[in-house]
Formats: structure tokens, sequence, C-alpha cells
């Protein structure tokens, strides 16, 4: 995950505050997890469960909102961690993808 | 198709217990074997779901992932199909066990759906009818069943 590497070198050059309000560099970073014609519901329930700890019912909702509007964000955090839970989800082949929040 | 009616999977104490007849047993083992061929060739077309772009809008940073996990994807399927290789004479399965066999066939049906290009709504007329078509389709619904059973076991 060389990208991680990239971002936690960065802020060393930013010794300077910046006024620009778009600069915001603790943005969280969200995981996201894109609907797929393939993969079973339940399996899909069972891999939110299993990976972040979520209780059935909150596993169930992501996994209807992936499937009913197409994505759902699956977890968030410091972007090593949602690169690692990124990378996990594909281990289980699930179709995800990391982005800094807007 | 007595395999729809039979239950392949259940708890017990020792364990996870998955019963798999012969036919189905040789069926498991030569695609997983499948999969294995796959996996060691060069990327292609057929097991692109098994290694999603990361960053859709962001070719350089997907490239440099690709580059540094795909090795790591392939090494975990190996091990995993490995050990779903060496269990399936009957033993029991641990929750580790298990997890290598939910992936696993949760892999193989990936590539398959890939190769029928299933989509949202199947459309069953739409298949390619021809008997290797037919024999990838039946394939498809019968690891659907298989991991269906393997997830209702394997849900915490």
């Amino acid at each position: 995950m060389a990208a991680g590497v990239v971002a936690s070198l960065a802020p060393a050059e930013v010794d300077q505050p910046t006024s620009r309000t778009d600069v915001r560099p603790d943005r969280p970073w969200i995981v996201l997890v894109w609907n797929d014609p393939i993969n079973l519901m339940s399996y899909v329930v069972m891999v939110f469960q299993k990976l972040f700890g979520y209780s059935r019912e909150k596993a169930t909702e992501l996994m209807l909102d992936v499937h009913e509007k197409g994505r759902a964000v699956v977890s968030s955090g410091a972007r090593e961690k949602a690169e690692l839970d990124m990378f996990r989800l594909h281990e289980h082949g699930l179709w995800a993808t990391v982005q800094q929040d807007d | 198709m007595a395999w729809f009616a039979r239950r392949r999977v259940r708890r017990t104490t020792e364990g996870v217990e998955v019963r798999l007849d012969g036919d189905e047993r040789r069926l498991v083992h030569e695609l997983l074997g499948q999969l294995r061929d796959l996996l060691l060739a060069e990327p292609d077309e057929r097991t692109r779901r098994l290694f999603p772009t990361a960053y859709p809008d962001d070719p350089e940073a997907d490239a440099e992932y690709q580059r540094l996990m795909r090795e790591d994807l392939v090494a975990t399927r190996l091990t995993a199909i490995e050990q779903v290789e060496a269990s399936l004479e009957g033993a029991s399965l641990d929750d580790a066990g298990l997890n290598a066999m939910v992936t696993s066939i949760n892999a193989v049906r990936l590539v398959i759906g890939t190769l029928l290009d299933v989509s949202e709504d199947l459309d069953r007329s739409d298949l390619p009818y021809d008997e290797a078509g037919l024999q990838l389709f039946a394939c498809y619904e019968y690891l659907s069943v298989l991991l269906e059973e393997l997830v209702e076991v394997a849900l915490p």
C-alpha cells in the first residue's frame, strides 16, 4: 500500500498553516463497496459482519444500500486503515474502493 | 437432484461438518484446480472480479495498488485452495477452514458468473445453451446452493 506511505510523508513538507479551505488533511478516508450482480446477499452480510464486527442488522442494512443504491460506505478512518479494509474486502471478492471523504 | 434437498453443512461440537458426495467432491476439486490455474496465469477478463479496481479515478494509484497487492491476493487464495483441498474428504472445519472454503467457493463462483456474464436480472433465456454453457450454468447454480449453506453456518 504505497499510496499510504506517500500520504504519511506528505505532511512533513507542509510546515506553514494554509488558508486554503479545501485542504483538510484530516478529512477521513472512506471505503465504498459497489454493487455486483454475482455476490450473494447473504455472503455480503457475512463479510461485513466478519470484517467490521457489525451486527446482523447493521450489516444487512449496508448490504441493502449496496444492492439498492449501487454503493455504500462500509468503513472510514485514516488512509492506512481504509486501504487495509479495502484489501480485506478484495480478499473476499467484494468490489471496494477508497477515497477521501468530500 | 438430491443435492438440492440434502443439507451438506452443519455445525457440530467438533466444528463444521461439510458432507459432499463423491460427485460433488470431484466437481469442487476440479473447479478449485481450475481456479488455481487461473490465479497463476496472466491476468485476464475471467479473473477481473478477483482483483477489483481500487482507485477508479486515479489510474496511477490503481496501477500501484495492483502492482503491490495482486501478489498477496493470489497468495491468500492459493493457501485457501490448499486448505479446502485437504479438508474435502470430510474433516471437521474450524473457523479458518470454513472461511477458506467460503472464500474459495465464492471466488470460483465469481469467475463462472463473469464467464456467464451474469447481470442483475439474470435472464435465463440469454444463457449460452450449448453444452459448455449449460455445464457452466449448472456449476454456478450448484455453487450458489453450496455457498448459501456454508454462509448460513458461518454467519456470526
